[in-house]
């Protein structure tokens, strides 16, 4: 072979190395790119996977692609039928038709699928989306993203509102595709109906020792007719716990404490003796006052543990996930989130 | 006589060089598309509380009072919503013909020149924030208040969810007002507004 001439196991090198680097390319750009041949769910799942296996430094330049949906639930279909949404683009406008068992029954089922794809999405609060990067003046503040804002226009009668019960549905309903109940999965494919929850009682007691100031603001009726699906993850380097509630207000604890501090807690979904879920989709019809906040922590699932994660030590891989449906409102979802991520 | 060690430098050459090429690529490639996602998106979502924000505006007949509930953002405390007007002497060049209200990633005019998005408005527009001394100074305000006020002419998006109240007025004043009690120091660098006297404060360690 003469010099300068390619044998031809250096081109087979050439090739494999710009195919590779095509790839690599084409990875990267869906990954940070306008990724708009994805649809948002997958691109949302694709940069939660890619910044729970960044490095930890890395993690905060990654940023979670993952836009709020805005879902009108409207009887008639007009676009400008949840003026909650008013002036906002990429809202989906969903007729729901049938008589009043069929329009709630399709409530319920958009409601849990909200759910259910937010907790998915996130990788069921099981990924370190916000590690050790994250971490402000020593403070491990919570984050969040609002998966999705699910709004019912007023042409949505009380008859329909009163015979939402999406306890039920998530008790009785299977996910799409599987053979388990949206409880059963949220609880970690557990065979079972029963799942451990904190029962009223408990949690008023913990209501009750609040101050009256922050109990004020705890039991303030949302003003809200829409509901967000939202995920939360908090890390704090003694677990789920103490560690948790640190640092975190009064009124934190009570919801975050009450929803999430189950001794042996690992997955779970709240079940309530008495569930007043149902009545989350009444807004303004006067049953949210008083028990809005036990709604408050109804519709949740939660995770507590160690997080799948690039960070070294052992202690600052623990932390807290949750998923829940709660009013869109500055009141309630502040009292969870310090930091919102991802796109509006 | 060339040296083991020349001669198989010499016949790897091409591969060598290809594999610092790909590599070099790949890490500026890496780098310029992480920035430009990151930048983008922060961008994207500060242009998108503005739009909400005009297009509310837009929305309200005169005399009209609401408040808006916004979604925050990684990052949203770099950005301010700055209104300016054609009585502005210091006002961005964008804004020099009429007044317009603008999201800007710092809360000067410079700022708003360079690294802000602007939608124009055809009447006055004012864009305030009041926030309680005591969690600017610390202390103890001087006459036992336990409220003293600071407006500044600016308004600091906020992480989490916040609400923000937007009238138009009679005359057609559009005016943006966000009371907070915490992250009070964002807004020192924006102008003070109105004649409201700065009080005493106390400090902690002064306290009997």
């Amino acid at each position: 072979m003469s010099r300068g001439e390619i044998s031809s196991t250096q081109v087979v090198i050439i090739v494999i190395a710009l195919v590779g680097f095509l790839i690599l390319l084409g990875f990267l750009r869906l990954a940070f790119g306008d990724s708009n041949q994805l649809s948002e769910r997958e691109t949302c799942r694709l940069s939660v996977l890619t910044r729970a296996t960044a490095p930890t430094q890395a993690q905060s330049s990654i940023p979670l692609k993952c836009t709020t949906s805005k879902i009108c639930l409207t009887s008639t279909g007009g676009s400008d039928s949840c003026p909650e949404f008013a002036g906002q683009s990429g809202v989906s406008v969903i007729k729901i038709s049938g008589d009043d068992d069929a329009q709630a029954h399709a409530i319920e089922k958009i409601s849990a699928d909200a759910l259910y794809d937010c907790w998915n999405m996130m990788g069921q609060g099981k990924l370190d989306l916000f590690g050790l990067a994250f971490q402000d003046f020593r403070v491990k503040e919570s984050r969040c993203v609002i998966c999705s804002r699910v709004a019912l226009s007023e042409n949505i009668g009380g008859e329909v509102r009163s015979k939402i019960d999406l306890n039920r549905y998530m008790r009785e309903s299977l996910v799409p595709g599987t053979s388990l109940t949206y409880l059963e999965t949220f609880a970690d494919g557990l065979q079972s109906q029963t799942f451990t929850g904190v029962d009223q009682q408990t949690y008023l007691s913990q209501v009750d020792s609040l101050s009256s100031e922050n109990k004020n603001d705890l039991l303030k009726t949302p003003q809200s007719n829409q509901l967000a699906f939202v995920f939360a993850q908090r890390k704090s380097p003694s677990g789920f716990g103490e560690g948790f509630l640190s640092g975190v207000e009064d009124a934190s604890y009570a919801v975050i404490g009450t929803t999430l501090l189950v001794p042996g807690a690992k997955s779970q979904v709240f079940n309530p003796t008495a569930w007043l879920g149902a009545a989350a989709f009444v807004g303004g019809a006067g049953t949210w006052a008083g028990v809005s906040s036990w709604w408050d922590q109804s519709i949740s699932a939660g995770y507590c543990g160690k997080f799948s994660s690039s960070v070294n030590k052992e202690e600052d891989r623990k932390g807290c996930s949750l998923v829940r449906a709660m009013p869109y409102s500055v009141e309630s979802i502040n009292q969870i989130c310090q930091n919102l991520e991802g796109d509006l | 006589m060339k040296s083991k060690r020349g001669a198989l430098l010499e016949d790897n050459a091409l591969g060598i060089i290809i594999a610092i090429v790909c590599i070099v690529v790949l890490i500026g490639g890496f780098y310029v598309l992480a920035s430009r996602a990151f930048s983008n998106q922060e961008s994207k979502n500060a242009r998108k509380t503005l739009d909400l924000v005009s297009s509310t505006i837009e929305r309200l007949a005169e005399g009209q009072q609401t408040n808006l509930t916004l979604q925050g953002f990684s990052n949203a405390g770099a950005w301010y919503l700055l209104a300016w007007n054609p009585s502005d002497p210091d006002r961005p060049q964008k804004c020099f013909f009429e007044s317009c209200l603008c999201v800007c990633k710092g809360s000067t005019s410079q700022s708003c020149q360079d690294l802000g998005f602007c939608t124009n408005f055809q009447t006055t527009v004012f864009t305030k924030s009041k926030f309680n001394y005591r969690y600017i100074e610390g202390g103890t305000i001087d006459g036992g208040l336990e409220y003293a006020f600071l407006s500044r002419n600016c308004v600091n998006l906020r992480p989490n969810l916040y609400e923000l109240s937007v009238s138009k007025q009679q005359g057609s004043f559009i005016s943006l007002d966000l009371f907070s009690e915490s992250d009070a120091r964002s807004i020192l660098s924006c102008k003070p507004l109105g004649d409201e006297p700065a009080p005493t404060i106390i400090p902690e360690k002064a306290l009997p």
